[in-house]
């Protein structure tokens, strides 16, 4: 790739950029400040520096759906990709029916459909359940199958693309050690697969944190709904600007908090392949894209 | 083209963009192509007072805001097209002022900033006259309802007092005053429903809110909640329709006055929107709408007709 000449002249341009994006946001907060909406910066301070429990429900929510979900569509993403290299016809067949329904339709019309639509035809009502000493809402259940569902649709093709990235000549030495299919599969290919999946499972988990917040179609109270209802009533009420950057910046501290564990997971996954651990990109083009990075950055 | 100018070109446009976001509420862009037309056809004689052309975000036109469904108030009829008491309150009010009337489906609980964005002119859409609402808009008192909590037909969780709703599952629409009335914020503050739970020393109710208010009952009808809490003509209105799925449960809120919202700066649109209304009850034409769809009981005084303000 021809990236890395463009390293210096970019160096350079960065304050250059960053003021030109300091200007362009002043000339928009002055056009906007013309109206009489009363500004209460308050909002946005306390809001992120001395949140309510309110607030924090919904990071908890936010964060807990998120993980259980990624997880749930990991695993599916694992066994969808397996299907698809299968041997087995119907097999095949099966897995990608299930990306081609999951990829294939909008995740509202499968959240609404797997609420509202199972619940009142009495296919299954969602009941509240307790799962390790905690009572989980129904509803919860519901968006955490919808979010997981969908997730596996696209993690199966991450999974898939991480497998054939995978020289055949490893299945087949494996197995002249008397491996079976499925041991060498876990523990020749996967492992080594893991480090082409997990770079684009780190954007997908990204991806999912925000993603929670199409919840607010079956009343999941995660961040989004947390701050749009303190937009509706109560001492907050009608300061849309203030409490939705409020829950930007509660999105982006999850966001970047989870850029930090991922690069620390790929470094680790790095180690023993020759590429120095210093070689993978740092926080900062992690968080704003290797376009802004350092030279090096999206070589991978 | 290098990568860095493109990228500041592409900077320049979205800003200027935002900044004709910023705008909408003083200029006059055309009319949203979501705004579905009104079958409001006959154009009145001469109109009963004119609005000030400033005070109007699309030309000769009257936008209003409504949050649909919310029937028999506001719904859709069989071709898809909003009727309901507010739609024809609406759609009469822009022909007395000689203007077209265009009907804005809107979210309830950003509906008022939805007004004040430019976005319509009024809204009409069952909103309560409370202080929280009073400190963003003005209100044209319209009409007056009560406050009704609709369970599953059979009344399973035998719901017959406000505190048998202790500890149960309870849905309405997010931003309603039934929301308010339960959590206990806005006007409600710290005596909501809840906290009577509370103080009788019971749990809080549950409860849930939802985007849409169909949403609400929707998760009633799905076993998801044991009460939907909503306007007692709503309220009524769900329960004559499908008798075999709800039932009224008996409790009920005391009555508050509904009022069309107007931007508090728009002083010309609001008395425009007073003198309508008013003319309307005199012909007899106000009370014709109200009986088309039931609502007989549930209209306002000419005296009443007002507009009130904030502090």
């Amino acid at each position: 790739m021809a990236r890395a000449p463009l390293g210096v002249t970019r160096r350079r341009a960065r304050p250059a950029l960053g003021l030109v994006g300091l200007l362009i946001l002043a000339v928009v907060l002055a056009g906007c400040a013309k109206s009489t909406y009363q500004y209460n910066w308050n909002i946005v301070v306390d809001s992120v520096f001395r949140p309510t429990p309110l607030i924090l429900t919904g990071v908890w929510l936010t964060l807990s759906i998120s993980v259980v979900s990624q997880l749930i569509g990991v695993l599916l993403g694992v066994v969808g990709a397996v299907g698809k290299i299968s041997r087995l016809a119907p097999v095949r067949w099966a897995a990608s029916t299930y990306v081609w329904f999951f990829r294939g339709t909008p995740l509202l019309v499968q959240i609404t459909f797997i609420f509202f639509g199972l619940g009142v035809t009495g296919v299954y009502r969602w009941p509240d359940l307790e799962i390790l000493g905690l009572i989980v809402p129904g509803r919860i259940q519901a968006g955490i199958v919808a979010l997981g569902f969908n997730e596996g649709a696209y993690m199966t093709e991450i999974v898939r693309a991480g497998i054939l990235s995978i020289d055949p000549g490893q299945m087949e030495a494996a197995k002249s050690l008397g491996m079976t299919y499925s041991r060498a599969m876990r523990r020749i290919v996967l492992p080594q697969a893991a480090r082409v999946i997990v770079p684009p499972l780190g954007n997908e988990f990204n991806n999912m944190l925000k993603t929670t917040s199409l919840l607010v179609a079956i009343g999941v109270p995660e961040l989004y709904v947390t701050f749009s209802r303190m937009n509706s009533s109560g001492p907050t009420v009608f300061h849309p600007f203030e409490l939705f950057i409020a829950a930007a910046i509660w999105y982006l501290l999850l966001t970047s908090v989870w850029g930090l564990i991922q690069a620390r997971i790929e470094r680790r996954l790095a180690r023993g392949t020759g590429t120095s651990a210093d070689a993978g990109p740092g926080l900062r083009d992690r968080l704003f894209g290797s376009r802004f990075g350092s030279p090096g950055s999206g070589l991978r | 083209m290098s990568t860095s100018t493109r990228r500041v070109a592409i900077g320049s446009i979205a800003a200027l963009l935002f900044l004709a976001a910023c705008q909408t509420a003083t200029t006059s862009p055309s009319a949203p192509a979501s705004a579905v037309a009104s079958a409001s056809a006959s154009a009145a004689p001469t109109p009963v007072a004119t609005v000030p052309a400033a005070e109007l975000s699309f030309a000769g036109k009257l936008v209003t805001c409504v949050d649909i469904p919310y029937p028999p108030q506001e719904f859709f009829d069989k071709a898809g097209n909003p009727t309901g008491s507010d739609v024809d309150i609406a759609n009469e009010i822009a022909k007395r002022l000689g203007l077209t009337s265009l009907i804005e489906n809107s979210f309830f609980d950003t509906i008022n900033e939805a007004l004040n964005a430019g976005k319509c002119d009024i809204v009409v859409s069952a909103q309560n006259i409370n202080a929280e609402r009073l400190k963003v808009v003005d209100m044209i008192p319209y009409f007056q309802a009560g406050q009704a909590f609709v369970v599953a037909k059979g009344n399973p969780k035998s719901i017959k007092t406000e505190l048998d709703l202790c500890g149960k599952k309870v849905a309405a629409e997010q931003g309603t005053t039934e929301a308010a009335y339960v959590n206990g914020t806005g006007d409600f503050a710290g005596a909501g429903l809840s906290n009577k739970c509370v103080d009788a020393g019971k749990t809080a109710v549950i409860m849930t809110e939802y985007q849409k208010d169909n949403e609400a009952l929707l998760a009633l009808a799905g076993g998801f909640e044991d009460a939907y809490f909503a306007d007692s003509p709503v309220a009524g209105y769900y329960t004559v329709k499908q008798p075999d799925q709800f039932e009224l449960s008996g409790v009920t809120v005391e009555v508050v006055k509904e009022g069309i919202s107007v931007p508090q700066a728009k002083k010309g649109l609001s008395a425009a929107v007073v003198a309508a209304l008013k003319s309307m009850m005199a012909d007899g034409t106000y009370s014709n709408i109200l009986d088309k769809y039931g609502l007989k009981s549930y209209g306002v005084q000419e005296s009443d007709v007002a507009v009130q303000s904030g502090s």
